[in-house]
């Protein structure tokens, strides 16, 4: 019997046993190969007296191997309609960002090397809100197997490279089957628990994983901003000159 | 009946295919300190419409603007600002290809990086009707060729029309010509010389021009940006045309039967010049570093110097130090410069920001309404002129805009400044100015 026992522990760590680094590879590599995208977004914004406004999107994303090119553009409020945000992202060096003001005509360039700055006065920061890029973080060791709501999921600790992040470390919990991302912690500079996300309605769209809901808690001032995607369609076929910085004036 | 209800549908059916926006707003000033003649507060309402209509690569746009003042509506004709207008800003159509765009009709541009003065944004007009620290800006007829590159565009526009400027009349507070001016010491009428008298001073808006208001002006741009570690916006603009600075002709009509029905214009006049211009942006670090200038070369007007325009800023944001507030903190300065020191100075051609440094804050709340805060204090280094100013914008009900706004100018007691002209007693021009202080809310109503 403690044989049976021994025998099944031992396959069920080696089933498990994974290094943290090893695990940020296939929980990224099931998200890839999604080419260009196109999604209508909504933003609920939700204050610590459980007051919301809700903002909505429609964004473009292509897929690069040296980071995503990004097209955001507000729908609502109506005193924001036709804002757009213009992203690069670079592994290497500071990403590229724009945002074009309809009502001055304006294009102004964002300095972004400090990434913690709130997105639209969300919960989420720029940092958040940039593709996961495997080389932006240190891993140490393997991942743990926990529980989280009765589901088996890796625990998996990342300190980000850069200095300008506003985090001293991140926790994913990864589900053990399917390598998606299910809840993230954020440690800020204080390295206290700052943010909680929880990533939901998974579904395959022609083979690759997309995620439709993601919610960022922020535990130190109680507000909640939750980002939804809907009618997103894959694989479209977009181009680097879509995103070319005419399509801000566009 | 049957006819409005089918006009109702029609209309309704044909404003479908079009993306509308917008906005109605009412905006209110009150004038804690204000020159003698000059009302004590202003009421405007105002109405925007903008219908987008797009199929393939082309794209129709129609943007019109209209505003009411309450005094206008006065019964007595000497209390009129004059303010009240309907205005067609925008109206083109816009083709779209792979790597060109064409565009014709009339539209407002915005060409510069500065925050607070842009002196390379040329192409349009201020709006002289309103506050002229709103930068309302009047469209204008032109017609563009683009060729784009993979990191940049390359423009020929052709301005068709040179925009007169219409004025407020003179009890608005923003009104910066004397209404009555002195006549010359030794003014000779009929053989003798008569004594000193006032003449009623007016501004005419017809545009003075040395080959017409219909003479083309032409624009070449390239803008684009670069790859490298410290990202750079840079933009390089060429203009042969009419400038943007204009110089103001006085036209005396004396009346020698009658003296007191002589009378003064003032006139806007504009020139010929050739003229380099550039606006770039740099990140370095956290930092955005901004420059705009232009050098410019009058062809042939005599009053007019060849001259440089600089400005230099900078702007550096702070995330999370006041709670979850965001504090961008911005500097710049200015410098306009003339080649010859005979001809016109920057006080006869109203340029307010010659030597001028400015240093201001704009804290972003984060909040559920988008709430900022924009702090900011211009000062003249050479007129010892300070201009003070703080506004709070905020978003309720998710559609409506309110802005709280309050400005403090303390104009330049010696120099005929275009702040000193605003506040200065106009029987006594040389007298000290009286400080303007302004209490703003404009709440606008989006669709």
């Amino acid at each position: 019997m403690l044989k049976i026992t021994m025998l099944s522990l031992m396959t069920t760590l080696s089933l498990f046993a994974i290094s943290n680094h090893e695990l940020a590879v296939k929980s990224d590599a099931v998200m890839k190969g999604f080419g260009s995208s196109e999604a209508k977004m909504s933003m609920t914004l939700i204050n610590a007296s459980g007051s919301k406004r809700e903002r909505s999107m429609y964004m473009k994303v292509l897929e690069k191997e040296g980071g995503n090119k990004s097209l955001m553009e507000f729908l609502t409020p109506s005193d924001v309609k036709g804002t757009k945000f213009l992203s690069y992202e670079h592994t290497k060096k500071d990403d590229d960002q724009w945002l074009y003001l309809p009502a001055l005509k304006r294009v102004k360039r964002i300095a972004s090397r400090n990434k913690s700055g709130a997105f639209m006065g969300s919960e989420f920061s720029y940092e958040d809100l940039s593709a996961f890029n495997i080389d932006k973080y240190n891993y140490v060791g393997d991942a743990e197997v926990v529980e989280l709501d009765g589901k088996k999921v890796y625990k998996s600790p990342r300190t980000p490279k850069s200095k300008d992040s506003g985090y001293t470390k991140q926790v994913s919990y990864v589900d053990v089957e399917t390598f998606l991302a299910q809840k993230v912690e954020y440690f800020d500079r204080k390295k206290e628990l700052l943010k909680v996300s929880l990533f939901s309605g998974y579904n395959k769209v022609e083979g690759i994983w997309r995620v439709s809901r993601i919610s960022m808690k922020n535990l130190q001032n109680d507000k909640e901003t939750v980002l939804i995607w809907s009618d997103e369609k894959i694989k479209i076929g977009l181009k680097d000159k879509d995103f070319h910085k005419r399509v801000l004036k566009k | 009946m049957r006819l409005l209800l089918l006009l109702l549908t029609l209309s309704v059916s044909a404003l479908a295919e079009f993306e509308v926006a917008g906005y109605v707003g009412l905006n209110m000033q009150d004038f804690l300190a204000k020159p003698a003649g000059k009302h004590q507060y202003n009421i405007t309402a105002e109405q925007r419409l903008e219908l987008t209509y797009s199929e393939d690569e082309f794209k129709y746009f129609l943007n019109i603007y209209a505003q009411e003042d309450a005094y206008d509506f006065h019964e007595d004709e000497r209390e009129h600002n004059k303010r009240t207008f309907a205005r067609v800003d925008e109206a083109y159509i816009e083709y779209e290809g792979d790597t060109s765009k064409f565009f014709i009709g009339r539209n407002v541009r915005f060409w510069g990086a500065l925050e607070v003065r842009n002196i390379t944004d040329v192409f349009n007009p201020l709006e002289f009707r309103n506050d002229p620290t709103s930068g309302d800006k009047l469209g204008v007829w032109n017609a563009q060729y683009t060729h784009y590159t993979d990191s940049g565009e390359l423009s020929v526009i052709v301005k068709f029309y040179e925009e007169e400027q219409k004025m407020a009349a003179y009890p608005y507070v923003y009104y910066f010509l004397p209404p009555v001016v002195s006549s010359p010491e030794g003014t000779v009428i009929g053989g003798q010389v008569i004594p000193s008298f006032d003449l009623a001073a007016s501004y005419d808006s017809t545009l003075d021009s040395e080959k017409g208001q219909d003479h083309p002006s032409l624009f070449l741009t390239y803008s684009g940006s670069t790859d490298w570690d410290s990202a750079l916006d840079y933009a390089v603009i060429y203009e042969h045309g009419y400038d943007a600075q204009r110089k103001f002709n006085i036209n005396e009509f004396i009346n020698k039967n009658d003296l007191n029905a002589s009378t003064i214009t003032f006139q806007q006049s504009v020139y010929l010049v050739n003229k380099f211009m550039t606006y770039n942006t740099m990140v370095l670090g956290s930092a955005l570093i901004k420059l705009e200038a232009q050098a410019v070369d009058v062809i042939s007007d005599k009053d007019i110097s060849d001259y440089i325009h600089i400005g230099l800023g900078t702007e550096y944001t702070l995330n999370g130090l006041l709670g979850e507030a965001d504090i961008g903190l911005m500097a710049e300065y200015y410098k306009y410069y003339r080649f010859d020191k005979e001809k016109r100075s920057d006080l006869e051609l109203f340029e307010t920001m010659q030597n001028d440094l400015f240093i201001g804050a704009r804290i972003t709340f984060n909040d559920l309404r988008d709430s900022s805060l924009i702090i900011a204090s211009i000062i003249d280094l050479s007129y010892a002129e300070q201009v003070y100013s703080a506004k709070y914008e905020t978003r309720l009900f998710e559609s409506i805009n309110i802005a709280l706004d309050y400005q403090y100018i303390n104009a330049s007691e010696n120099t005929f400044t275009a702040y000193h002209l605003m506040g200065s007693d106009p029987y006594n021009p040389k007298a000290k100015p009286i400080d303007n202080q302004r209490l703003g809310l404009d709440v606008s109503y989006h669709f």
